[in-house]
C-alpha cells in the first residue's frame, strides 16, 4: 500500500517535471526558429517585424552570398583542423593537471594553484603577448592556433573538483596491484570519468570552433584562417560594400543594403549548425552510473 | 669539540629536511609530469607578457616601447576614481552583476537536476535545442530582444494587449533595462551550463538510488538527499568562480541595448572605458581600470573562499 | 653628312613618335574597371611630360604598404586594380599588407613596420608616433618631389593647414572632393505621397507639421521616422530654430564656445518635437529603429519623411518610377535662413610614410600621382578636376 502511494506521488512529479521542462524547452525554442526563418526570409519583413515565426518571402541570397565565397570551404577545413587537433592538444595539458592538483598531498600544491589562477586575473595585455608571439616565431603559424589556450584554469579546476570526487579506495586497490601513478591515471581514472572528460571535450571543441580572436590577431595567411574569421569578413564587406554603392542602379543598390540584414541571420545557422550536431554524440558519456560494479570486492 | 658538533648538527637537521623534501618530490615525480605542459604553458605565454602590466603606470606610446614610455605612476587610477560618474559607474556594475549570478546561477542546476530525471530521445532533442542559444551572437541577441519588445511589433506587447495591459516601450526605460538584460542572458547560458551539472550527476551510484527507492524515498527526497549532494561540490566551485568574475561586466550587449533613455542604469565599467577608447587609443588608461576590475575580482574570489571554508570543505584554495 | 644628321633626326623623331604611341595606348587600354568608375580617358594630355617623368624607379623596386584589405582591394579580392595601373606607370611593385582593424595597434606598437600606410593610423597615432615619436616621414621635406601636391596646397591653402601638425610636420596628405555635394541630415520624402494628398511642400516648420497631419489622418501610420540621420547629425529640425546647426559644442566667430543644448533653440526645437510626437506623427519608436526597419517603412509607403532613401525601388512606388526629393531646409519664426551642412571637402587621407623606409623619395613620387590634375594613370587624379564624378580612393 506504501508503495502504491510513492508511485502516485512520484507519477505526479514526473508529470509536473516533464510540463516544466517542456515549457523551457518551448522558451527556447521560439527565438531559435525565429533566427532560421529570419535567415530566409525577406529582409524586408523582417525588418517591420511581420515575420513572427515562419518564414516568409523566401530569400535564400543570405546563404548564397555566404557559400558563394571560396574561402568558406578552407574555413571550414582549416577550424575542423584546428578543433580536433587543439582539442586533443588542451586535454593533454589541462586534464592530468587537474589531476595532479587533485592530489591533497602533493608537496607544493597551494603554490601551484596560486601560480596558475593568478594568470587568470591579471595579464600583461595584448601588445607584449603579440611581441613574443612574433619573437618565438610563432606568427603566422598553424601552431600558434593549436597552442593558445591550451591550458585553461577554468577548466582545470573544474577537472581537479571531479577528480577529488573519486574515492580513493579505487586509487589504492589499484597501487596494492602494483600498477604505477601513471597507469593508474590511464586505466582506472580515466575511464570511470568519462563524464568528465565529454565535458571537456565540449568545451575545448566549442571554444575552438568559435575563436576568431587569435586568429585575427596572430594570422595573415587566409589559407591558414578559421571559419569563423571568413564569415566576419563577409558581414564587414556586406557593410563596406553598402557605402561604396554610388553610381549603381537603384535595384542594386536596395538589394546589397538587404543583404547585409540577411546575413547576419545566416552566418550564426551556417558556424552553429555543425557544433549543436556534435552533441547528441556526447551525450552517451554523460549516463549515469557508469561507475558502479567497481567498487566492489 | 662540542661546538663542532653542533654546527654539524644543525647542517645536518637542515640537509636532513631538504632530502626529505626532495624524496617527496621524487615520490610524486609522476604528477609533476602531469603538471609540466600546463606550467610550461602559463609560464611562457601568461608570465612572459606579464611586464606589460606596467602600461597602466605609465603613458605608453608605441612609438617608445613600453619601457621608453613616460612614468606616470598613478595618474590613470587617479583619473578614473575622481571621474564624475566613478560612484554610477560601480552600481550599475555590480548592480548587473549581482542580480545576473542570483538568478543565472540557480537556475541550471535545477535544470539540470530536472533533465536527469528524463530519458529517452526526447531528452537528447531537448538539450541540444537547449544549448543553441549559446551559439547566437550577441548582435543578434540584441536584435531578438529589441524586435519581440517593440511597442508596435512585438510579441511581447501583443500579448500585453490581448490581456488588457498597455503597450510599453521596454526598450526605453530604465526600469526595464537590468530585466531586460538579466533575463536574455539566462536564456542564452542556461543551457550551457546544465552540461557540467549533467556530468557530474552521472556520478550518482545508482546502486544507491535503487536502494533508496526500495525503502520508499519519493522522486524529490531522492533528488535532494541522493543527487544533490553528489553535485555540490561542483556547485561550490563554480559558485567561487563565478563570483572571482562579479565586476567584469562585457560592454557588447549593454552597448547594443543602450539608449540615451537608460543610459542612466546602463552605464558600466566597460562601456565608459570603451566609449573612452574609442577617441583615441588610450591603453594606459584601459590597462589602469582592467587592474582596478580585476583586484575587486580577486578580493572578491578570496572572500567567497574563506567564507566557503569556514562553512563547509569544499573550497578552491 | 647631311644624309647622316637627317638619318638620326628621322630616327629619333620614330623613336619619340614609338614612345608616345606606347603610352597613349596604354592609357587607352579599356579595363573591366570597378563597377562605380566611368572614366573618360585623356588620351593625349600630358604623355610628353609623362613619358619624362614616369617610370619612377629604373629597376623595379618593391614596396610594402600596410593596409585594411577592403581599402585597396575594394569588394572584389585580389584585384588592386588602380593600384596595378599605377604600377605599370611607375615600375614601383605594391606589397599590400593586410591586416585587420583591431590588429593595428597592436602592429604599429610592435615596431616592425611597412614602408608606408594606406589609411591605417588615426590621429591620435599620427601624434604619438610622428610628432612625438619621429617615425614618420616629414612631407615638408620631400616637397620637391610632389609638383602636384605642392600645385594643390598653393590653389587650396585649407588641405596644407588640414595636414599640418601642431609643430608645422606633415605626416599625412590630404584629400580633396571639389565637386563635393555631400550634405549631411538631408531630409527625402516620398514625393509620390505628397503628390497623391495634393499637398504642397512645406517651407516652414508649421507647414512641415501640417503636412504630416494630413497624412498621418489619411495613412494611419507616423510618417517621420527619424530625427538623426546615420551620423547622429540632428540639425535638420533643429537648425529652423535659430541661427547654429550644431546641436552641441559650437564656436561663434570662431572666439567663444557655446553649448547649445542648453540655447534657447534647442527649447524651441524639443518644443516642436514634443508636439509632433504626442500626436503621432514622429513614430513613437523613433528613438531605437534601426536603418533596416526605416528602409523597410519607406519602401512600404509607411514612412513618407527619413534620411537616405537609398534603398526604395522602382517597384515600391505605384507610377513605376522612383519618386523621392530632397526637402529644403526650413525656416520658422525663429529664423529665415535656410542652413545647409555639409560634408567637409577638406579631409586627410592618411597616406603616412615610414621615416626608416629605403624609398620614400619614390612612394611621394608615386603618391603624387593623386594630386595630379589629369589622369596619369587611369582611375587616379584630383576628385573633380582630373574627373568629374566616380569614386576612386586616393
Amino acid at each position: 500500500m506504501s508503495v502504491t502511494k510513492e508511485s502516485h506521488g512520484d507519477r505526479i512529479f514526473e508529470i509536473v517535471n516533464y510540463c516544466i521542462v517542456t515549457l523551457f524547452f518551448l522558451i527556447v525554442l521560439y527565438p531559435l526558429i525565429y533566427v532560421l526563418s529570419c535567415s530566409i526570409s525577406s529582409p524586408d519583413l523582417v525588418a517591420t517585424g511581420k515575420v513572427i515565426l515562419l518564414p516568409k518571402g523566401i530569400n535564400l541570397a543570405g546563404y548564397k552570398r555566404v557559400f558563394q565565397d571560396s574561402n568558406i570551404l578552407t574555413g571550414y577545413k582549416n577550424t575542423l583542423f584546428y578543433t580536433a587537433v587543439g582539442t586533443i592538444i588542451n586535454l593533454i595539458v589541462t586534464v592530468p593537471a587537474g589531476y595532479a592538483l587533485a592530489k591533497k598531498e602533493l608537496p607544493g600544491r597551494s603554490f601551484l594553484m596560486y601560480f596558475l589562477m593568478f594568470t587568470m586575473y591579471f595579464s600583461g595585455g595584448m601588445i607584449p603577448t603579440f611581441l613574443l608571439v612574433k619573437s618565438l616565431g610563432l606568427y603566422n603559424t598553424r601552431t600558434i592556433l593549436l597552442i593558445l589556450g591550451a591550458f585553461n584554469t577554468y577548466n582545470c579546476i573544474i577537472c581537479r573538483t571531479f577528480f577529488a570526487a573519486i574515492p580513493k579506495e579505487l586509487e589504492e586497490a589499484a597501487e596494492i596491484d602494483g600498477s604505477s601513478r601513471f597507469r593508474t591515471f590511464l586505466q582506472i581514472i580515466l575511464p570511470t570519468s568519462q563524464a568528465l572528460l565529454g565535458v571537456m571535450v565540449l568545451y575545448f571543441a566549442v571554444a575552438h570552433w568559435n575563436s576568431y580572436f587569435s586568429a585575427l590577431m596572430y594570422t595573415s595567411d587566409d589559407k591558414i584562417k578559421p571559419l569563423q574569421l571568413f564569415l566576419r569578413k563577409i558581414l564587414i564587406l556586406q557593410e563596406a560594400s553598402s557605402s561604396m554603392l554610388e553610381g549603381l542602379d537603384d535595384d542594386v543598390i536596395a538589394e546589397q543594403t538587404k543583404l547585409k540584414e540577411l546575413i547576419k541571420y545566416s552566418v550564426i545557422v551556417v558556424s552553429s549548425l555543425p557544433v549543436l550536431i556534435l552533441y547528441p554524440f556526447l551525450q552517451k558519456y554523460f549516463a549515469q552510473g557508469v561507475m558502479i560494479g567497481s567498487l566492489k570486492g | 669539540m662540542q661546538v663542532k658538533t653542533t654546527t654539524n648538527s644543525v647542517s645536518v637537521t637542515a640537509n636532513v629536511k631538504l632530502r626529505r623534501f626532495l624524496k617527496q618530490i621524487w615520490k610524486y615525480k609522476a604528477y609533476y609530469v602531469f603538471l609540466l605542459p600546463a606550467f610550461l604553458y602559463v609560464a611562457i605565454f601568461n608570465y612572459g607578457p606579464l611586464y606589460g602590466l606596467q602600461i597602466a603606470f605609465k603613458d605608453f606610446n608605441g612609438a617608445f616601447g613600453i619601457a621608453g614610455s613616460k612614468w606616470v605612476g598613478l595618474k590613470h587610477f587617479e583619473s578614473f576614481f575622481n571621474g564624475y560618474y566613478f560612484w554610477i559607474l560601480i552600481k550599475n556594475t555590480f548592480v548587473l552583476s549581482v542580480y545576473s549570478l542570483a538568478v543565472s546561477f540557480p537556475i541550471p542546476i535545477i535544470l539540470a537536476l530536472m533533465l536527469n530525471e528524463i530519458k529517452g530521445r526526447y531528452k537528447k532533442t531537448v538539450q541540444t535545442v537547449l544549448y543553441a542559444p549559446h551559439f547566437i551572437s550577441t548582435v543578434v541577441l540584441v536584435g531578438i530582444i529589441m524586435t519581440m519588445f517593440s511597442p508596435s511589433i512585438g510579441v511581447v506587447n501583443t500579448v500585453r494587449e490581448f490581456l488588457g495591459l498597455e503597450r510599453l516601450y521596454f526598450i526605453t526605460m530604465p526600469k526595464a533595462f537590468r530585466h531586460l538584460y538579466v533575463w536574455s542572458g539566462v536564456w542564452q547560458t542556461m543551457g550551457w551550463n546544465t552540461v557540467i551539472y549533467i556530468a557530474a550527476l552521472s556520478g550518482v551510484d545508482s546502486e544507491l538510488i535503487e536502494a533508496a527507492t526500495i525503502d520508499g524515498a519519493s522522486r524529490m527526497q531522492r533528488i535532494i538527499h541522493i543527487n544533490f549532494p553528489v553535485i555540490k561540490p561542483v556547485i561550490v566551485i563554480l559558485f567561487i568562480m563565478a563570483v572571482g568574475k562579479i565586476a567584469s561586466v562585457g560592454y557588447e550587449k549593454i552597448y547594443l541595448l543602450q539608449n540615451d533613455l537608460n543610459v542612466e542604469v546602463s552605464e558600466v565599467i566597460s562601456t565608459y572605458v570603451y566609449k573612452r577608447g574609442l577617441l583615441n587609443a588610450q591603453y594606459s588608461f584601459t590597462s589602469a581600470v582592467d587592474i582596478f576590475n580585476n583586484v575587486v575580482n580577486v578580493v572578491m574570489l578570496l572572500t567567497a573562499n574563506a567564507v566557503s571554508r569556514k562553512v563547509g570543505e569544499t573550497s578552491l584554495f | 653628312m647631311s644624309r647622316k644628321i637627317y638619318a638620326i633626326v628621322l630616327a629619333l623623331c620614330m623613336i619619340i613618335v614609338l614612345a608616345c604611341g606606347c603610352t597613349s595606348s596604354e592609357s587607352k587600354t579599356s579595363s573591366e574597371a570597378t563597377s562605380q568608375v566611368k572614366p573618360e580617358a585623356s588620351a593625349s594630355a600630358g604623355t610628353a611630360e609623362k613619358a619624362s617623368k614616369y617610370p619612377i624607379a629604373k629597376e623595379k623596386i618593391t614596396v610594402t604598404a600596410m593596409a585594411v584589405p577592403t581599402d585597396v582591394y575594394g569588394n572584389d579580392d585580389n584585384k588592386k586594380i588602380l593600384w596595378d595601373k599605377i604600377e605599370e606607370l611607375t615600375n614601383i611593385h605594391l606589397e599590400v599588407i593586410p591586416i585587420e582593424k583591431e590588429q593595428r595597434s597592436v602592429y604599429l606598437a610592435s615596431g616592425e613596420w611597412p614602408d608606408f600606410f594606406i589609411e591605417i593610423l588615426n590621429n591620435s597615432e599620427v601624434n604619438s608616433y610622428g610628432v612625438e615619436g619621429g617615425m614618420l616621414a616629414n612631407y615638408n621635406d620631400y616637397l620637391e618631389y610632389m609638383p602636384n601636391l605642392k600645385a594643390c596646397f598653393e590653389k587650396y591653402p585649407t588641405t596644407k593647414k588640414i595636414v599640418t601638425n601642431t609643430d608645422g610636420t606633415i605626416y599625412q596628405l590630404p584629400r580633396l572632393n571639389i565637386a563635393s555635394t555631400s550634405v549631411s541630415a538631408r531630409a527625402h520624402y516620398r514625393a509620390d505621397v505628397l503628390n497623391e494628398l495634393g499637398l504642397k511642400i512645406p517651407t516652414t516648420t508649421d507647414e512641415f507639421h501640417d503636412v504630416l497631419s494630413v497624412i498621418y489622418k489619411a495613412k494611419g501610420k507616423a510618417p517621420l521616422v527619424a530625427l538623426m540621420d546615420t551620423n547622429q547629425y540632428e540639425y535638420f529640425l533643429f537648425g529652423a530654430f535659430g541661427e547654429a546647426t550644431s546641436a552641441d559644442f559650437d564656436s561663434i566667430d570662431g572666439k567663444t564656445v557655446v553649448y547649445n543644448r542648453i540655447s534657447e533653440q534647442y527649447k524651441h526645437y524639443l518644443e516642436y518635437v514634443s508636439k509632433l510626437y504626442s500626436e503621432g506623427l514622429l513614430h513613437q519608436e523613433y528613438v531605437t529603429l534601426d536603418g533596416a526597419a526605416i528602409n523597410a517603412m519607406a519602401a512600404e509607403g509607411a514612412a513618407v519623411f527619413a534620411y537616405n532613401l537609398q534603398t526604395v525601388t522602382a517597384k515600391d512606388f505605384a507610377s513605376g518610377k522612383v519618386e523621392v526629393s530632397t526637402l529644403a531646409p526650413l525656416t520658422s519664426q525663429y529664423t529665415s535662413k535656410q542652413k545647409l551642412v555639409g560634408y567637409p571637402c577638406y579631409n586627410k587621407s592618411g597616406y603616412a610614410i615610414n621615416k626608416n623606409s629605403k624609398h620614400i623619395k619614390e612612394i611621394c613620387q608615386m603618391l603624387d600621382i593623386a594630386f595630379a590634375k589629369e589622369e596619369v594613370a587611369e582611375g587616379t587624379g584630383l576628385n573633380g578636376e582630373a574627373f568629374i564624378y566616380g569614386v576612386i580612393r586616393q
